[in-house]
Protein backbone atom coordinates (compact mmCIF):
# COMPACT_ATOMS: atom_id res chain seq x y z
CA UNK A 1 0.00 0.00 0.00
CA UNK A 2 1.23 3.51 -0.88
CA UNK A 3 0.88 6.21 2.26
CA UNK A 4 0.69 9.45 1.18
CA UNK A 5 3.11 11.24 2.81
CA UNK A 6 2.00 15.09 3.36
CA UNK A 7 3.94 17.85 2.73
CA UNK A 8 3.98 21.27 3.13
CA UNK A 9 6.05 23.74 1.54
CA UNK A 10 5.85 27.25 3.57
CA UNK A 11 5.68 30.27 1.31
CA UNK A 12 8.01 32.82 2.47
CA UNK A 13 6.27 36.16 1.59
CA UNK A 14 8.79 38.66 1.03
CA UNK A 15 8.25 42.65 0.04
CA UNK A 16 9.45 44.07 -2.70
CA UNK A 17 10.16 47.40 -3.16
CA UNK A 18 11.26 49.15 -6.78
CA UNK A 19 14.99 50.36 -6.23
CA UNK A 20 15.75 54.22 -6.10
CA UNK A 21 12.08 54.93 -4.81
CA UNK A 22 12.58 58.16 -2.36
CA UNK A 23 9.47 59.70 -0.49
CA UNK A 24 8.35 63.11 -2.65
CA UNK A 25 9.62 66.00 -0.62
CA UNK A 26 5.54 67.39 0.40
CA UNK A 27 6.75 70.96 1.12
CA UNK A 28 9.96 73.06 -0.01
CA UNK A 29 10.61 76.87 0.82
CA UNK A 30 13.72 78.31 -0.06
CA UNK A 31 14.20 80.96 2.71
CA UNK A 32 16.08 84.51 1.73
CA UNK A 33 18.01 86.00 4.16
CA UNK A 34 16.97 89.69 5.76
CA UNK A 35 17.47 92.69 3.40
CA UNK A 36 20.73 94.59 4.68
CA UNK A 37 19.52 98.02 6.16
CA UNK A 38 21.17 101.06 6.98
CA UNK A 39 20.04 104.30 8.77
CA UNK A 40 20.97 107.64 9.68
CA UNK A 41 19.26 110.31 11.27
CA UNK A 42 20.56 113.60 12.15
CA UNK A 43 18.17 116.24 13.88
CA UNK A 44 14.68 115.08 12.52
CA UNK A 45 13.91 112.18 11.02
CA UNK A 46 11.38 109.49 9.82
CA UNK A 47 11.73 106.58 11.96
CA UNK A 48 9.19 104.17 14.23
CA UNK A 49 9.38 100.99 15.77
CA UNK A 50 6.58 99.47 14.60
CA UNK A 51 7.47 100.41 10.79
CA UNK A 52 11.56 100.83 10.65
CA UNK A 53 13.40 103.25 9.08
CA UNK A 54 12.03 106.14 6.44
CA UNK A 55 13.31 108.88 4.00
CA UNK A 56 12.83 112.47 5.36
CA UNK A 57 14.46 115.34 3.33
CA UNK A 58 14.57 117.49 5.91
CA UNK A 59 17.59 119.76 6.55
CA UNK A 60 18.01 121.37 9.99
CA UNK A 61 19.70 124.52 10.99
CA UNK A 62 21.34 125.18 13.88
CA UNK A 63 22.06 129.12 13.86
CA UNK A 64 23.19 131.35 16.58
CA UNK A 65 23.29 135.10 17.05
CA UNK A 66 26.22 136.37 18.34
CA UNK A 67 25.86 140.39 20.39
CA UNK A 68 27.66 142.89 19.00
CA UNK A 69 28.85 143.60 22.46
CA UNK A 70 30.50 140.08 22.53
CA UNK A 71 31.40 139.75 18.95
CA UNK A 72 35.18 138.10 18.50
CA UNK A 73 35.81 138.53 22.28
CA UNK A 74 36.53 134.78 22.60
CA UNK A 75 34.08 133.40 24.64
CA UNK A 76 32.24 130.52 22.53
CA UNK A 77 28.68 130.79 21.90
CA UNK A 78 26.57 127.57 21.98
CA UNK A 79 24.53 127.34 18.80
CA UNK A 80 20.41 126.24 19.17
CA UNK A 81 19.23 123.85 15.96
CA UNK A 82 15.28 123.57 14.89
CA UNK A 83 15.23 120.09 15.37
CA UNK A 84 12.72 118.21 17.24
CA UNK A 85 14.08 114.88 18.07
CA UNK A 86 15.03 114.72 21.58
CA UNK A 87 14.28 111.11 22.25
CA UNK A 88 16.27 107.96 21.51
CA UNK A 89 14.68 106.43 18.47
CA UNK A 90 15.46 102.99 20.33
CA UNK A 91 13.88 103.42 23.31
CA UNK A 92 12.25 106.06 23.60
CA UNK A 93 14.48 108.17 26.62
CA UNK A 94 14.66 111.69 26.22
CA UNK A 95 18.47 111.27 25.46
CA UNK A 96 18.95 115.32 24.15
CA UNK A 97 17.51 118.00 26.52
CA UNK A 98 16.60 121.14 24.59
CA UNK A 99 17.54 122.68 21.29
CA UNK A 100 20.89 122.86 21.81
CA UNK A 101 21.52 119.08 21.08
CA UNK A 102 21.10 117.26 17.97
CA UNK A 103 20.01 113.93 17.69
CA UNK A 104 22.23 112.23 16.14
CA UNK A 105 21.77 108.44 15.41
CA UNK A 106 22.89 105.43 13.27
CA UNK A 107 22.83 101.68 12.23
CA UNK A 108 23.08 99.06 9.86
CA UNK A 109 22.48 95.81 9.92
CA UNK A 110 23.64 92.73 7.62
CA UNK A 111 23.15 89.43 7.90
CA UNK A 112 26.92 87.24 8.08
CA UNK A 113 29.13 89.90 8.29
CA UNK A 114 30.07 89.58 11.08
CA UNK A 115 33.57 91.91 11.58
CA UNK A 116 32.54 94.56 9.66
CA UNK A 117 31.90 98.21 10.33
CA UNK A 118 30.30 100.91 8.73
CA UNK A 119 31.78 104.14 8.58
CA UNK A 120 29.90 107.18 10.10
CA UNK A 121 31.76 110.71 8.68
CA UNK A 122 31.58 114.17 9.40
CA UNK A 123 32.50 117.18 6.51
CA UNK A 124 31.76 120.32 5.46
CA UNK A 125 33.20 122.85 3.16
CA UNK A 126 35.97 125.21 4.25
CA UNK A 127 33.91 128.24 4.75
CA UNK A 128 30.55 129.35 6.17
CA UNK A 129 29.57 132.69 3.07
CA UNK A 130 27.73 135.84 4.14
CA UNK A 131 25.40 137.57 1.45
CA UNK A 132 28.16 140.00 1.25
CA UNK A 133 30.70 137.10 0.63
CA UNK A 134 32.23 137.82 3.75
CA UNK A 135 34.04 134.67 4.86
CA UNK A 136 34.18 132.78 8.20
CA UNK A 137 36.43 129.05 8.32
CA UNK A 138 34.38 126.51 9.21
CA UNK A 139 36.71 125.08 12.05
CA UNK A 140 35.40 127.93 14.04
CA UNK A 141 32.41 125.71 14.91
CA UNK A 142 33.07 122.39 17.29
CA UNK A 143 31.13 120.14 18.52
CA UNK A 144 30.49 117.94 21.37
CA UNK A 145 28.71 114.71 21.60
CA UNK A 146 26.67 113.66 24.20
CA UNK A 147 23.46 112.49 25.42
CA UNK A 148 21.42 112.13 29.23
CA UNK A 149 21.91 108.91 30.53
CA UNK A 150 24.83 107.98 28.62
CA UNK A 151 27.22 110.92 28.11
CA UNK A 152 30.07 108.69 26.47
CA UNK A 153 30.79 110.48 23.02
CA UNK A 154 29.83 107.31 20.60
CA UNK A 155 29.92 109.40 17.73
CA UNK A 156 33.81 111.41 18.67
CA UNK A 157 33.78 115.10 19.50
CA UNK A 158 35.45 117.13 17.27
CA UNK A 159 35.39 120.70 15.07
CA UNK A 160 34.94 121.01 11.16
CA UNK A 161 38.22 121.57 10.33
CA UNK A 162 39.11 118.53 8.97
CA UNK A 163 37.10 115.14 7.93
CA UNK A 164 35.81 113.27 10.78
CA UNK A 165 34.79 109.76 11.02
CA UNK A 166 33.44 106.84 13.62
CA UNK A 167 33.42 103.18 13.15
CA UNK A 168 29.71 102.29 13.39
CA UNK A 169 29.83 98.31 14.70
CA UNK A 170 27.52 95.80 12.38
CA UNK A 171 23.99 95.24 14.24
CA UNK A 172 24.63 97.88 16.59
CA UNK A 173 22.69 101.33 17.24
CA UNK A 174 25.02 104.55 18.21
CA UNK A 175 23.13 107.34 19.14
CA UNK A 176 24.65 110.58 20.62
CA UNK A 177 23.44 114.24 21.01
CA UNK A 178 25.65 117.27 19.04
CA UNK A 179 25.87 120.43 20.92
CA UNK A 180 27.30 123.10 18.60
CA UNK A 181 29.89 125.99 19.29
CA UNK A 182 31.04 128.78 17.50
CA UNK A 183 34.41 129.86 18.73
CA UNK A 184 33.73 133.62 18.54
CA UNK A 185 37.60 134.41 18.33
CA UNK A 186 37.49 136.75 14.94
CA UNK A 187 36.15 139.75 14.58
CA UNK A 188 34.42 139.36 11.50
CA UNK A 189 31.78 141.87 9.45
CA UNK A 190 27.76 141.91 9.99
CA UNK A 191 26.02 139.21 7.89
CA UNK A 192 24.74 136.07 8.16
CA UNK A 193 27.04 133.47 7.24
CA UNK A 194 25.81 129.96 6.18
CA UNK A 195 27.30 126.52 5.34
CA UNK A 196 26.32 122.97 4.98
CA UNK A 197 27.39 120.48 7.30
CA UNK A 198 27.05 116.83 5.56
CA UNK A 199 27.12 113.30 7.53
CA UNK A 200 27.34 110.20 5.69
CA UNK A 201 27.25 106.56 6.76
CA UNK A 202 28.69 104.65 4.34
CA UNK A 203 28.68 100.62 4.61
CA UNK A 204 31.88 98.27 3.63
CA UNK B 1 -6.97 -4.38 9.99
CA UNK B 2 -3.83 -3.84 8.61
CA UNK B 3 -4.80 -1.02 6.48
CA UNK B 4 -7.43 0.26 9.41
CA UNK B 5 -4.04 0.94 11.47
CA UNK B 6 -2.03 2.08 8.52
CA UNK B 7 -5.08 4.80 7.43
CA UNK B 8 -5.45 5.51 11.39
CA UNK B 9 -1.79 6.43 11.72
CA UNK B 10 -1.86 8.60 8.47
CA UNK B 11 -4.48 10.42 9.83
CA UNK B 12 -2.84 11.12 13.04
CA UNK B 13 0.19 12.46 11.27
CA UNK B 14 -1.78 14.58 9.00
CA UNK B 15 -3.77 16.23 12.11
CA UNK B 16 0.27 16.21 14.20
CA UNK B 17 1.70 18.38 10.91
CA UNK B 18 -1.41 20.27 10.78
CA UNK B 19 -0.73 21.16 14.40
CA UNK B 20 2.70 21.61 13.66
CA UNK B 21 2.05 23.95 10.95
CA UNK B 22 -0.27 26.34 12.80
CA UNK B 23 1.81 26.46 15.25
CA UNK B 24 5.12 27.40 13.07
CA UNK B 25 2.77 29.96 10.99
CA UNK B 26 1.48 31.56 14.13
CA UNK B 27 5.46 32.30 15.25
CA UNK B 28 6.36 32.94 11.31
CA UNK B 29 3.80 36.19 11.69
CA UNK B 30 4.50 38.44 14.63
CA UNK B 31 2.27 41.10 15.88
CA UNK B 32 2.88 44.25 13.67
CA UNK B 33 4.06 47.16 15.69
CA UNK B 34 3.14 50.89 14.57
CA UNK B 35 5.05 52.08 11.78
CA UNK B 36 6.10 55.16 10.30
CA UNK B 37 5.82 56.35 6.88
CA UNK B 38 6.42 59.17 4.90
CA UNK B 39 3.90 60.50 3.10
CA UNK B 40 4.12 60.94 -1.08
CA UNK B 41 2.70 64.28 -1.88
CA UNK B 42 0.51 64.55 -5.06
CA UNK B 43 1.65 67.82 -6.95
CA UNK B 44 -0.87 70.80 -6.39
CA UNK B 45 0.93 74.11 -5.97
CA UNK B 46 4.45 74.94 -7.09
CA UNK B 47 7.37 72.42 -6.27
CA UNK B 48 9.22 75.16 -4.62
CA UNK B 49 8.90 78.48 -3.12
CA UNK B 50 11.48 81.38 -2.66
CA UNK B 51 10.03 82.91 0.47
CA UNK B 52 11.53 86.80 1.37
CA UNK B 53 12.34 87.30 5.13
CA UNK B 54 12.09 91.09 6.57
CA UNK B 55 13.19 92.09 9.68
CA UNK B 56 10.82 91.78 12.56
CA UNK B 57 12.13 94.79 14.47
CA UNK B 58 12.38 98.29 13.44
CA UNK B 59 16.30 97.97 14.10
CA UNK B 60 19.26 95.95 15.69
CA UNK B 61 19.11 96.15 19.33
CA UNK B 62 15.75 94.50 19.41
CA UNK B 63 14.91 91.05 18.56
CA UNK B 64 17.15 89.82 15.49
CA UNK B 65 14.62 87.69 14.03
CA UNK B 66 13.39 87.81 10.15
CA UNK B 67 9.92 86.14 9.15
CA UNK B 68 8.46 85.21 5.97
CA UNK B 69 5.06 83.77 5.14
CA UNK B 70 3.62 81.47 2.37
CA UNK B 71 0.89 79.79 0.97
CA UNK B 72 1.35 76.27 0.73
CA UNK B 73 -1.29 74.10 -0.98
CA UNK B 74 -0.87 70.59 -0.48
CA UNK B 75 -2.23 66.82 -1.16
CA UNK B 76 -1.16 64.13 0.69
CA UNK B 77 -2.19 60.56 -0.67
CA UNK B 78 -3.09 58.23 2.23
CA UNK B 79 -4.63 56.24 -0.17
CA UNK B 80 -2.80 53.15 1.24
CA UNK B 81 -4.21 53.58 4.74
CA UNK B 82 -7.54 54.74 3.87
CA UNK B 83 -10.37 53.96 6.36
CA UNK B 84 -7.79 52.86 9.11
CA UNK B 85 -6.51 54.94 11.89
CA UNK B 86 -3.80 56.99 11.98
CA UNK B 87 -1.85 59.99 12.83
CA UNK B 88 -0.14 62.54 10.00
CA UNK B 89 3.06 64.92 11.41
CA UNK B 90 4.54 67.55 9.64
CA UNK B 91 8.49 67.14 9.98
CA UNK B 92 11.30 69.92 9.88
CA UNK B 93 14.77 68.63 10.11
CA UNK B 94 17.41 70.49 11.88
CA UNK B 95 18.89 73.44 10.04
CA UNK B 96 22.33 74.95 9.93
CA UNK B 97 21.03 78.62 10.46
CA UNK B 98 19.82 77.65 13.89
CA UNK B 99 16.49 77.55 14.93
CA UNK B 100 13.45 78.28 12.58
CA UNK B 101 10.36 78.22 13.71
CA UNK B 102 7.01 77.58 11.31
CA UNK B 103 3.35 78.54 12.52
CA UNK B 104 0.57 77.77 10.32
CA UNK B 105 -2.77 77.97 9.93
CA UNK B 106 -5.52 75.50 8.08
CA UNK B 107 -8.34 75.92 5.98
CA UNK B 108 -9.21 72.10 5.19
CA UNK B 109 -8.20 68.68 6.27
CA UNK B 110 -4.97 69.39 8.81
CA UNK B 111 -4.84 71.27 11.92
CA UNK B 112 -3.04 74.82 12.54
CA UNK B 113 0.03 74.62 14.76
CA UNK B 114 4.08 75.14 15.26
CA UNK B 115 7.21 73.18 14.89
CA UNK B 116 10.69 73.82 15.63
CA UNK B 117 12.97 72.53 13.51
CA UNK B 118 14.07 69.11 14.04
CA UNK B 119 10.82 68.06 15.62
CA UNK B 120 7.22 67.13 14.02
CA UNK B 121 4.07 68.20 14.90
CA UNK B 122 0.64 66.44 14.80
CA UNK B 123 -1.38 67.72 11.96
CA UNK B 124 -3.82 64.86 11.39
CA UNK B 125 -5.45 62.49 14.03
CA UNK B 126 -8.55 60.01 13.08
CA UNK B 127 -9.19 58.04 10.22
CA UNK B 128 -7.86 58.64 7.13
CA UNK B 129 -9.63 58.96 3.87
CA UNK B 130 -7.77 58.26 0.56
CA UNK B 131 -6.09 62.05 0.63
CA UNK B 132 -5.50 64.86 2.93
CA UNK B 133 -5.82 68.22 1.37
CA UNK B 134 -5.54 71.86 2.33
CA UNK B 135 -3.73 74.66 1.63
CA UNK B 136 -1.44 76.18 4.42
CA UNK B 137 -0.75 79.85 5.61
CA UNK B 138 2.87 79.13 6.55
CA UNK B 139 4.62 81.47 8.58
CA UNK B 140 8.74 81.19 9.19
CA UNK B 141 10.94 82.84 11.83
CA UNK B 142 14.40 82.55 12.07
CA UNK B 143 17.67 84.74 13.30
CA UNK B 144 18.81 87.29 10.78
CA UNK B 145 22.06 87.65 11.72
CA UNK B 146 22.60 84.01 11.16
CA UNK B 147 20.64 83.54 8.20
CA UNK B 148 23.30 85.17 5.82
CA UNK B 149 22.40 82.86 2.42
CA UNK B 150 19.29 81.58 1.07
CA UNK B 151 18.23 78.11 3.46
CA UNK B 152 16.32 75.61 1.57
CA UNK B 153 13.51 74.09 3.97
CA UNK B 154 12.59 70.95 3.34
CA UNK B 155 9.19 69.75 5.13
CA UNK B 156 8.01 66.23 4.76
CA UNK B 157 5.00 64.73 6.34
CA UNK B 158 5.26 61.40 8.27
CA UNK B 159 2.15 59.24 9.13
CA UNK B 160 1.63 56.62 12.10
CA UNK B 161 -0.58 53.94 12.13
CA UNK B 162 -1.23 50.55 14.03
Amino acid sequence: MIIRTLSLRLLGIALLLPAGISPALALVSNMLAGPPQIYLQVGDGNYSPANGPGVNATVNTVRVNVPGRVLGDGSPQIMNSDSQTRSSLRDGFPICEDSTQVYIGAWWRDPGTATSSATLSISAPQFLISENSDRIPFSKIRWDSTAFGDNTAHIAAGNFGALHSTAIVLNTWVENCHIFFYANDVLVPTGTYKGTVTYTLSTP
Amino acid sequence: MNSARTLFTAMRTARSLAVLVATCALFALPVAPAATHILEEMPVGPAETTVPMQWVSGGPGGTSLVQGSMLAPLKLNTTRWRGKLGRVYMVLPPQIVGPVRARWTTRGDLLPGELLAGNRALVYSGTLPAYLTDTLTLKLEADGYRLNQPVRLEFRFEIDVE
